[in-house]
């Protein structure tokens, strides 16, 4: 027995190692038992309170990972703000759009802006109703807040429609207060121009010019611009009313086709008697 | 035989490295925190023997399991071990500035995290289904590296002074 004693003493380095060795590996092996479970509650609490306590001691490294966690956080916040605004601005069109369907008279067909075509001066924008959707080539296209121009061109999902602001582009107006008939045009700027009406008329500014009854392709009274600025033209009997479109040329995404197909016997007539007139006039300068 | 009061001090000391190494996150690297525990039990070892250095491991290594939510035993028995090992290079007469206060402390240290380090993540990773390896050489030799240059500065204060 004194003979274990001594060699335990002599090799209590080896011993201590042993024993507490084997102890470890109990308590790996019986891990969270209830007795200490109880004991850890309270130590982790008073840890935490004491952790807290130091929570204002900065951490280079943490800050510099933080830091590049919020600039990215930051960047795609920013574009889910961006998106949402646009958003924002796509339902509000939307909303003016369908509650300018349900009001209108006419008959609407909905369409997207799928493409936009230029051609030096000529400004076309390509969109996705065609003749499927009850479209025919003649038919007026507009937005809530006016005249876009008129399809001229279609097959059976898709339509070309010629611009107001087109250089190819005439349309008979009229002055909603004023009452005169004339001419409009692009000035190939950003504004129209209102011709042939004479300078003994009047003409205020600020007055809204429409779609007039005389014209062949549109509807009357759809509103095109507001009379901008009226001068006298040079040289000649009639005033240059220049007009500003309603309509914003650069942002346009939905537009409505007027399901309206123009008068065909009356084109008709005023084709033939326009051809008899030309040959009379072509007969007496051959006399 | 200790004296009761450098028994004391070695208490307070392993009392507030404990809270200490649970509030190390401000001078974390990449999740990787020096490990001082290990620090102070190879510095009980070189001065007060292999005996009182194991003793000491496998005491603060129960008290660190209990009080950080680590599995229970994983640090007693790797701290255990590293007063062990730092145990052998315990030399009776020796002064702290000779036994603490040269880099001979550094390697010392060094060799005792490694093998504390094996053994612990030894036990850590059992219960998940992680590669003992590929968990050691990321998180296990930066804490060598991490804790030896923290050993740097026990070094430096030590190798200043001849007795505590």
């Amino acid at each position: 027995m004194y003979r274990i004693v001594d060699l335990i003493l002599r090799y209590k380095e080896y011993a201590a190692t042993i024993l507490l060795t084997i102890i470890s590996l109990l308590l790996i092996s019986g891990d969270d038992e209830g007795r200490i479970r109880s004991f850890r509650t309270i130590s982790v609490g008073i840890i935490a309170s004491v952790q807290s306590a130091f929570d204002w001691v900065p951490n280079p490294w943490a800050l510099e990972t933080e830091n590049h966690a919020l600039r990215s956080l930051n960047r795609d916040l920013s574009l889910e703000a961006m998106r949402l605004r646009d958003a924002g601005v796509k339902v509000e069109e939307l909303r003016k759009m369908l509650e300018f369907k349900e009001k209108s008279p006419m008959k609407l067909v909905a369409a997207e802006v799928v493409g936009k075509p230029t051609l030096q001066l000529r400004n076309y924008i390509t969109i996705d109703v065609g003749s499927e959707d009850g479209v025919k080539e003649g038919m007026p296209v507009i937005t809530p807040a006016g005249l876009v121009g008129r399809v001229v061109g279609l097959d059976d999902e898709n339509a070309v429609v010629l611009l107001v602001i087109n250089a190819d582009s005439r349309i008979a107006a009229r002055t909603l207060q004023g009452r005169n008939n004339g001419i409009l045009f692009w000035d190939k700027e950003e504004k129209l121009l209102l011709r042939n009406i004479p300078s003994v008329l009047t003409q205020e500014i600020g007055d809204t010019v429409i779609t007039s009854g005389l014209s062949s392709f549109y509807p009357e009274d759809i509103v095109i611009g507001t009379v901008s600025e009226v001068e006298e033209e040079q040289g000649t009997l009639y005033h240059k009313i220049t007009v500003t479109p309603t309509v914003s040329f650069a942002t346009l995404e939905e537009v409505y086709v007027v399901l309206f197909t123009p008068d065909t016997k009356r084109l008709e007539l005023e084709r033939k008697v326009l051809e008899q007139v030309g040959s009379a006039s072509g007969g007496k300068q051959e006399q | 035989m200790i004296s009761s009061n450098r028994l004391i001090w070695y208490a307070i000391a392993a009392l507030f490295l404990l809270l200490a190494q649970l509030n190390l996150g401000f001078i974390s690297v990449e999740n990787v925190v020096p490990d001082l525990l290990v620090i102070y039990v190879v510095v009980v070892a070189l001065l007060e023997g292999q005996f009182t250095g194991i003793i000491a491991g496998f005491l603060v290594g129960v008290a660190y399991d209990w009080i950080s939510s680590d599995i229970d035993g994983t640090n007693a028995l790797s701290k255990l071990f590293a007063g062990f090992i730092a145990g052998f290079f315990y030399e009776e007469g020796l002064e702290v500035q000779g036994s603490i206060g040269t880099f001979r402390f550094l390697g010392i240290t060094a060799g005792a995290t490694l093998a504390h380090n094996i053994i612990y993540y030894f036990f850590y990773v059992q219960p998940a289904d992680l590669s003992f390896w590929n968990f050691f050489l990321r998180g296990g030799l930066a804490g060598v590296l991490y804790t030896t240059v923290v050993a740097a500065i026990v070094m430096l204060v030590a190798a200043r002074k001849k007795s505590w």
